[in-house]
């Protein structure tokens, strides 16, 4: 945090305004001009205090930067909140200029958002600013500069806080029509016809169907009643599904709009399958603001969501690599795994990808954003594998 | 000073009849064993006064079971542990009943519910239906088999315990579930001076072989039944109201504190007064437990849990916001 001095438009701040002044002082001395001494005097002294004070200005000042949410969906009102207290007896004039690219309309004309006030003994004010933004991404907030001087506005000193927030914007979810997952291969076996049962999750018991393994008979619970009892099981329901984003086919087609909604539907997929209870993941072969993989492998919890939605927000339209190579050494595959796949168009890359989740057993669906698939109204036909985002997305907001 | 109450022509102050300074000689006892965690230690015995139920909620390897197993130890009486499994049934909790072939009737085989502590071990492993198994001994103290309910010893306590990070292969508790335990606890990691005197301890031996009770459970029940007589003011009374109404008015929150939660925080004051050595309850008595008493109780709203918000957040925004009643001044009789 450093501060310096800066001169406001004013007479005083001149220098050879005070030249002029010490000047003036000296002759009226040597010409023995009590009032033109006095007069000089009293000018030199409100500079040079007016100096001391905004020299003074900034120290004791107290200052926090604060955001009621750092992670929003587009269109939410935020509250940024300044809060600074002066605590020394010397009031002050106060400026806080924060830069927030992105947050502010650009309609405004201004990049920075800025407030000004009087600051008294002890005194502690808040500057509120109500921010919303439309536009998923992540957005830097601070730092907050701060521009204290005397109160008559003569001179001032500004210093930079390096305070600053993320702003992290996920994208927009809309609602989705209902669909199948591509889960016609249960636990990874390949046309399987029914759901594999799960032999760890036990719904109850049940009195023993003739046919079934012995393996499932519960033995406590057949005592217990005294007739054959076997266990139910819950079916594998809850998928792991890894949503897969191409980035590299929206970049090759400069196709931003149609990646915005990609990621629209890969948010709303998302949080729809976490609410059904699905283990999620998400790959990418983008590059992510704030550096790292862009990965959250597949996996169910409280934070998984917040994972997920977060990358989604900080992915760019930047390839860094070949998708199948990303899937291939980024990313072991969990068994039994589905995959839902994004790509802008059905090209020679998705293909690539299809033939590799076959050779690997993983069971997968595609969405494209090109309309180069016919659509097939508001049915989906399960044989396809491929299909168009407009198909799964709803006309209704979420 | 504490109540008075007259009997046989005599006063009597509270202290004289029962001594909270027993639940000090019990957080002394589980003090041999675990090292720190002066604070978690308190919830338990809050909850063991309040005559309610605890949650231990934190990640695996910080003494969850521990801990349980050193309150058991210390208070005597029946200590049963239940491991949560996916296979465990209702009966497996509650008892059921056995065909005798040389009476001809059926017997009741007790179930490990029938006990003073039980310790449910990785509660949130077993299927829903299991864990309700417990709502009717948690909250009205019986079990029903068969149409016939049988009362639990008393005190009873369950101190149940959960592992929040992963969860693959867990079944999350319901909410009617969450609502009857009286507290949440959170142990975290111990400082690095108490990780250092926990290897020291646990060095040769387990401490825990060579606990002892240092109470009974006619203790217990008798410190129960006298911190219902601990004071607690209108005004209290009120604060407590206005935190919990507070949580059903928050934006954030999908669903507040049920009444269930006033009460809970109500006595969970009375049992921290108590252990204190105070005949009332003050406000900074609930603003301490409104945390652990009620956050378990809340729902988050579903865009807040997509940006990763947790209850506690917006609880402690609550109890900031809340103004605190002044001081009250100490009853006099």
């Amino acid at each position: 945090m450093q501060a310096q001095e800066t001169g406001v438009p004013s007479l005083f701040v001149i220098p050879l305004m005070q030249f002029f002044v010490g000047a003036l002082l000296l002759i009226a001395l040597l010409n023995g001009q009590r009032d033109l001494i006095v007069l000089t005097l009293l000018v030199l002294g409100v500079m040079v205090g007016a100096r001391l004070w905004a020299q003074r200005s900034l120290s004791g000042l107290q200052h926090r930067l604060r955001i009621d949410k750092l992670k929003t969906f587009p269109g939410e009102k935020l509250t940024l909140k300044v809060i600074v207290e002066n605590t020394k007896l010397l009031p002050i004039w106060l400026r806080i200029t924060i830069p927030a690219k992105g947050l502010i309309p650009p309609s405004s004309g201004e990049t920075a958002l800025t407030k000004e006030g009087n600051l008294l003994w002890y005194q502690r004010i808040h500057f509120d600013w109500d921010l919303t933004t439309d536009r998923r991404g992540v957005y830097q907030v601070g730092p907050l500069y701060l521009q204290a001087g005397d109160l008559f506005d003569f001179f001032s000193r500004q210093k930079k806080a390096e305070e600053s927030h993320s702003l992290i914007v996920y994208p927009r979810l809309i609602s989705l029509r209902p669909f199948p997952l591509p889960r016609l291969d249960f636990f990874g076996v390949p046309k399987a016809k029914h759901p594999v049962q799960d032999p760890i999750f036990i719904l109850g018991t049940r009195d023993y169907q003739h046919g079934q393994p012995a393996k499932y008979i519960h033995w406590k619970a057949s005592a217990r009643h005294n007739r054959l009892q076997e266990k139910v099981f819950e079916s594998t329901h809850q998928e792991k599904i890894l949503l897969v984003v191409d980035v590299a086919s929206f970049a090759q087609h400069q196709a931003e709009e149609g990646f915005e909604r990609a990621l629209e539907v890969v948010a709303s997929l998302a949080v729809r399958l976490d609410q059904q209870g699905h283990a999620l993941g998400l790959i990418a072969n983008g590059s992510v603001v704030g550096g790292g993989p862009a990965i959250v492998p597949v996996a169910r919890n409280d934070q998984q969501m917040p994972a997920i939605l977060e990358l989604l927000a900080r992915l760019q339209m930047k390839h860094d690599g070949d998708i199948i190579e990303v899937l291939r050494h980024r990313l072991t595959f969990s068994w039994g795994a589905s995959c839902i796949h994004f790509a802008c168009e059905e090209d020679k890359a998705l293909h690539a990808v299809k033939k590799y989740l076959r050779r690997r057993n993983v069971s997968a669906m595609f969405f494209i954003c090109q309309r180069n698939v016919e659509a097939v109204g508001d049915r989906f036909d399960f044989r396809r594998e491929i299909y168009h985002l407009d198909e799964i997305r709803s006309r209704e907001r979420a | 000073m504490l109540p008075t109450l007259r009997c046989c022509g005599k006063i009597f102050r509270l202290g004289d009849i029962v001594d909270f300074s027993l639940c000090k000689r019990i957080v002394e006892n589980i003090s041999h064993v675990i090292v720190g965690k002066e604070k978690p230690i308190e919830l338990l015995l809050v909850a063991l006064l309040a005559d309610g139920h605890v949650l231990i909620d934190d990640i695996p390897g910080l003494g969850k079971t521990l801990i349980a197993k050193c309150l058991a130890r210390s208070i005597g009486g029946f200590f049963r542990r239940i491991q949560f499994t996916p296979d465990l049934l209702p009966a497996d909790i509650t008892g059921f009943n056995v065909y005798n072939q040389q009476t001809g009737q059926f017997t009741f085989q007790t179930g490990p519910v029938m006990t003073n502590i039980l310790l449910a071990d990785e509660i949130n492993r077993t299927i829903p239906r299991t864990q309700s198994s417990l709502l009717e001994s948690m909250e009205e103290r019986q079990v029903t088999v068969d149409g016939k309910t049988y009362p639990l010893p008393h005190p009873f306590l369950v101190m149940a315990t959960q592992n929040p990070i992963e969860l693959e292969g867990t079944f999350p508790l319901p909410e009617a579930q969450l609502d009857r335990f009286l507290l949440r606890v959170r142990l975290g990691y111990p400082e690095k001076d108490e990780e250092i005197a926990i290897l020291e301890r646990f060095q040769s031996e387990d401490p825990l072989l060579t606990l002892e009770a240092v109470a009974h459970p006619e203790q217990i029940a008798e410190l129960q039944h006298a911190r219902r007589r601990i004071r607690i003011s209108s005004p209290v009374k009120e604060y407590i109201t206005e935190l919990v109404r507070a949580t059903r008015n928050a934006p954030s929150l999908r669903l507040g504190a049920s009444p269930r939660g006033s009460l809970g925080l109500m006595r969970a004051g009375q049992a921290l007064a108590a252990l204190r050595g105070r005949e009332y309850v003050l406000p900074d008595d609930i603003k301490h437990l409104a945390l652990p008493v009620l956050a378990h109780r809340l729902i988050l709203r579903e865009e807040e849990r997509l940006r990763g918000e947790n209850q506690e957040r917006f609880l402690d925004e609550i109890i900031r916001q809340i103004p605190v009643p002044a001081p009250v001044q100490a009853p006099t009789e």
